[in-house]
């Protein structure tokens, strides 16, 4: 599909993998770039992204809006293709073809369109042999470190216990192997409930800590099978679809072996980050 | 109970699964579900393979652990019917 001439687009770059977002001149693309300006870039884009919106959706079927939205049951790929439709909301992504499109009829355009910008990102990165997970990632002495988990599980309140560190983002955060060392990438994506990340937007991977809320602190070490349990029921998306789990699970186990994982027990309170600077999983 | 130990068991389609130190990682991508088996479980995870009924399994288990063919019968039948339940293993039946 031709790209019309767009009154509105920017490019922008999350651990080298670039988007570029087309879109009518609305103020949710102008708020999305001021959002996303510390990952602006000028380089050429590996997905071109067109958003369109429209009067009154074809789709018939009306999804319950969950956390994320269309549900990950509304998608489904096509060959390499993911299609997905679902009230007021319709689109494809097409890595290999480098395209992607969404047409929505919302309320909510921002969101909508943010949710859209999720998807492509997790598509993208997994194709290149990163992933994205639902996790905060923080830099603390020049090392990153992801906490993990489904909603609620403290992401964003251990993000707020932390002054001594730089938050990437306290929920999605890239992980990617570079040179064989596997860092933590932020991600622009966050919403005013959340902590805005700050400058830093990457670190070497330290440790990943699966977050479990407690009255005691302490670290529980993870039998392999548990921690890749807990890691692919925290990455978006991909772990919905049978197709490509196997590679998924492949790129797991390649973090598992090189990056510690075990449960951090914690308590509402900082106490948590003596336990991992004196943790001996982390050396 | 929908399980006998006639039955031929299987994985269930859309399930992938993957072994590390012993233990199975099950997941069930439809349900955004993951498992975790034991030692045991995985055992019998593994032996599901559409060509054994779950007697043949039974049978594999007594002799592979301390445990009576009464216990493993019904330990094993009860282990099955969770995960057939759940979504995780189908049932062949003879």
């Amino acid at each position: 599909m031709a790209l019309q001439a767009a009154k509105h687009s920017f490019i922008f770059e999350i651990a080298g993998l670039r988007l570029a977002l087309y879109g009518p001149d609305t103020t949710s693309l102008h708020q999305l770039a001021c959002r996303y300006r510390r990952f602006r870039s000028l380089g050429p884009p590996h997905l071109e992204v067109e958003i369109e919106t429209v009067g009154q959706m074809s789709t018939a079927t009306e999804e319950a809006r969950g956390e994320n939205t269309p549900s990950e049951q509304a998608m489904h790929f096509d060959g390499g293709v993911l299609r997905f439709a679902a009230g007021g909301y319709e689109g494809e992504v097409d890595v290999a073809q480098g395209r992607a499109w969404q047409h929505l009829s919302s309320v909510d355009p921002l969101e909508d369109i943010e949710y859209f910008l999720r998807v492509c990102t997790a598509l993208l990165a997994f194709e290149h042999g990163s992933v994205l997970l639902h996790a905060a990632g923080l830099r603390r002495g020049g090392q990153g470190y992801a906490f993990f988990g489904p909603s609620g599980s403290g992401k964003t309140t251990v993000a707020r216990l932390s002054p001594d560190a730089e938050v990437l983002n306290d929920d999605l955060v890239l992980l990617q192997q570079e040179q064989g060392q596997w860092h933590v990438h932020g991600t622009p994506f966050w919403n005013p409930t959340q902590v805005r990340p700050g400058k830093v937007t990457h670190a070497p991977l330290r440790a990943l800590y699966h977050l479990v809320q407690d009255r005691e602190v302490y670290l529980e070490p993870l039998p392999k099978a548990k921690a890749l349990a807990r890691l692919i029921a925290s990455t978006p998306l991909i772990a919905a679809h049978p197709e490509r789990l196997p590679r998924l699970l492949d790129l797991h186990q390649r973090l598992l072996a090189e990056v510690p994982v075990c449960d951090l027990h914690f308590r509402p309170d900082p106490s948590f980050w003596a336990l991992i600077d004196h943790d001996g999983i982390a050396d | 109970m929908t399980v006998s130990l006639i039955d031929v068991i299987a994985p269930a389609p859309g399930v992938v699964s993957r072994v590390i130190e012993g233990e199975a990682v099950i997941v069930l991508p439809e349900q955004g579900r993951v498992k975790v088996l034991n030692e045991v479980g995985s055992r019998i995870w593994a032996l599901a393979d559409e060509c054994r009924t779950l007697e043949s399994i039974v049978e594999t288990i007594c002799q592979e652990y301390e445990v009576t063919p009464a216990q493993a019968e019904a330990d094993a039948l009860a282990f099955v019917e969770e995960l057939v339940q759940g979504g995780a293993l189908t049932v062949l039946r003879a």
